[in-house]
């Protein structure tokens, strides 16, 4: 149900900036994309503030996307912007599993309106070839009621938002459509990419067309191998991207077959210069896809002022928008009458140039970021919401018999702050009591994400029984209050690296204080407890450092 | 009750259309996720027993059943967070159905 809601621009976009640094986000491309539009972004001069997750997703960011504002994923950076005006853009809604959090909880806690990137919904459209995993078809089972909670989908092609709202059930007039962009290294050669290439392709190689393909199959690279056979020898084919030593026996054994095997390459793993010399050396690049969500290389390799042939379905004939550019992927004689009209008639070459060049000028980060302004301010929220400022969160990690915990819980509820407490029971035979509001300490981190909080404290105590809170420590920035038994194993052992990843340091006197400057790689915040102090007195210090702490200069110490 | 049957009378035939929809999406994925749990349950005691056999052979099955659990918690969290977003929603138009007075 869509309601006539008043128009509001749109006065900050908060951008998930998470996939920059994500593994398996950055192979499959979406970290690049999301890169590249908060490119386009700054471009612009919208105002947008990316979230990261990590100090590694920052540093990714300042040196990709410079004069990006940035900030530290918690419900205090939500907290800040919560205002009417401001959307959230999720960026990994489809990317697996549903457990990266795409929407994490304090932007729906603040009522924001969210818009989500749609970059294809692939899964869904061919369940029987990628979703035969149980797990698979239930994460995209879950997924699909998810999408269909947020406000806007931003589509990155008009066949992503058909295919999106068919397959998903969305409504298709609350989806737009953006696009995408290429890096500014897809550019014509300034000198002989060869060079450049000399790791991948053999010096002896003559006059080549590239595909920059994949073993999916609808990628249909066979099909063009097969179609390969009936091109006329004089161009070597060039497949180039990574492969498995089983991929590569699959597609040797198809050259072979079809006689071509002596006029193919496979290039193996490609790094992003040499990709780029691949493509601008090239006398064509063809795309044979059966289905993509955009077509990244057809764009990349016009930008490179290549001639660009491409299948004719799904979003590639939208890339281009060129007819004559299309042929059927599956026709094997469709796919080599292209090829060899496109090296030889130089009539047809000046018109795959031409429509390369205009859809060079027509697909760039900044129109894509233009587009998502125009789109969400021209769509506003689906629903009426009351935008709030999202409730103010603490997690506490600690070992049963902690003797602070209780006074700790006390006065962090008396400042109207919520405590979770996660219970680390390695050292214990004691029961963690794990209820709603006290976890098992392996689930921070895990199930419970870091994003939720605005302060994380972990509390050492022995070494023995803080086995899995330690853990946690050197891979989520927390506040490491270090109690006397655990000082060495901080200042020489294992815990020195979340030592290192603290934001801040707690610690019982001032001689520990000064033992873990001299340990750490570089200064932190440090609050200094009494050691004669009551469990009260800490909690309340603790409370009020955690309220001043993010203000506070590394070389504060502060004594309570 | 009596104040739902006030609110019904105060809803849009579209809004109660819209309301009713969303609550059987939500009982959906709460069916969802008891199964989830049901088949964690299950995988648990399967492997309490194989603990207790405590046979080499069975840590393959070992490793297989973590993962089993590891992918089941993943679509049990995002199907809470489908819930949490689901019911933030039925809440906005709940409140905007009850007029501006309501808290």
């Amino acid at each position: 149900m869509s309601e006539r809601l008043p128009r509001v621009g749109v006065s900050t976009l908060l951008v998930d900036a998470r996939p920059v640094d994500h593994p398996t986000a950055r192979q499959r491309g979406i970290g690049r994309y999301v890169t590249g539009l908060l490119n386009g972004f700054v471009e612009i001069g919208a105002p947008v503030v990316a979230l990261h997750g990590s100090d590694t997703e920052a540093e990714v960011l300042a040196d990709a996307v410079p004069g990006l504002a940035m900030r530290g994923w918690s419900p205090r950076a939500v907290r800040e912007h919560a205002t009417p005006g401001t959307w959230f853009l999720a960026t990994q809604l489809m990317l697996h599993p549903v457990s990266l959090d795409p929407i994490p909880r304090s932007i729906t806690e603040a009522r924001l309106p969210v818009a989500a990137v749609m970059y294809d919904v692939i899964p869904y459209r061919f369940p029987e070839r990628y979703l035969t995993d149980p797990n698979a078809r239930r994460q995209a089972e879950v997924r699909a009621p998810l999408a269909r909670t947020v406000d806007s989908l931003l589509a990155i092609s008009d066949f992503a938002a058909t295919t999106a709202a068919e397959e998903l059930g969305f409504p298709i007039e609350r989806i737009g459509m953006i696009g995408a962009g290429v890096e500014a290294s897809f550019a014509p050669a300034t000198d002989d990419p060869r060079h450049r290439s000399a790791r991948v392709l053999p010096a002896t190689v003559g006059p080549y067309v590239v595909a920059v393909t994949g073993g999916d199959e609808r990628k249909n690279t066979e099909g063009l191998l097969r179609a390969w056979a009936q091109v006329e020898p004089g161009h070597h084919l060039v497949i180039a991207n990574a492969h498995t030593p089983v991929l590569l026996g699959r597609w040797t054994a198809c050259a072979r077959d079809a006689g071509v095997l002596d006029r193919v390459i496979f290039t193996g793993a490609l790094d992003d210069d040499e990709m780029v010399a691949v493509v601008q050396g090239a006398a064509l690049a063809v795309m044979p896809s059966f289905e993509e969500g955009f077509g990244l290389p057809v764009l990349e390799a016009a930008s490179c002022g290549v001639p660009v042939i491409c299948s004719n379905l799904s979003s590639l004939p939208e890339v281009l928008d060129e007819p004559a550019a299309c042929f059927d992927p599956h026709d094997s004689e469709s796919i080599a009458g292209s090829i060899v009209r496109a090296l030889t008639d130089e009539a047809h070459r000046s018109t795959l140039l031409a429509a390369g060049q205009r859809a060079t000028q027509r697909w760039t980060w900044a129109n894509a970021a233009a587009a998502t302004i125009d789109i969400l301010e021209s769509q506003g929220p689906r629903w009426h919401q009351r935008v709030t400022a999202p409730p103010r969160r603490v997690a506490l990690a600690t070992r049963p018999g902690d003797p602070h915990i209780e006074a700790v819980v006390d006065a962090i509820q008396a400042a109207g702050i919520e405590p979770i407490v996660f219970v680390d029971g390695t050292g214990s035979a004691e029961p963690t009591h794990a209820t709603p509001a006290r976890w098992p300490a392996r689930a921070l981190g895990r199930f419970v994400k870091p994003w939720d909080f605005d302060h994380v404290v972990a509390m050492l105590g022995a070494p023995a029984d803080h086995v899995v809170i330690a853990e946690c420590a050197r891979r989520v920035p927390c506040h490491l209050w270090v109690e006397p038994e655990a000082l060495l194993s901080v200042e020489y052992g294992a815990n020195l690296r979340a030592l290192d990843n603290a934001r801040s340091v707690i610690v019982s006197t001032s001689e520990a204080a000064e033992r873990l400057r001299r340990a750490a790689v570089a200064e932190r915040p440090t609050l200094v407890l009494d050691d004669d102090g009551s469990p009260e007195d800490a909690a309340a210090a603790l409370v009020e450092w955690l309220a001043d702490v993010d203000d506070l200069e590394p070389s504060t110490i502060r004594h309570r | 009750m009596a104040s739902l049957k006030g609110l019904k009378g105060r809803l849009r035939g579209d809004q109660i259309n819209a309301l009713t929809a969303d609550v059987a999406a939500l009982r959906e994925v709460v069916l969802n996720i008891n199964h989830v749990v049901t088949q964690l349950s299950d995988t648990v005691n399967e492997l309490n027993h194989d603990v207790r056999a405590g046979a080499e052979s069975s840590l393959p099955l070992f490793l297989g059943y973590s993962e089993r659990l590891r992918l089941d918690a993943d679509t049990a969290i995002g199907a809470t967070q489908v819930i949490e977003r689901q019911l933030a929603l039925l809440d906005e138009r709940l409140a905007a159905a009850a007029g501006p007075d309501a808290p």
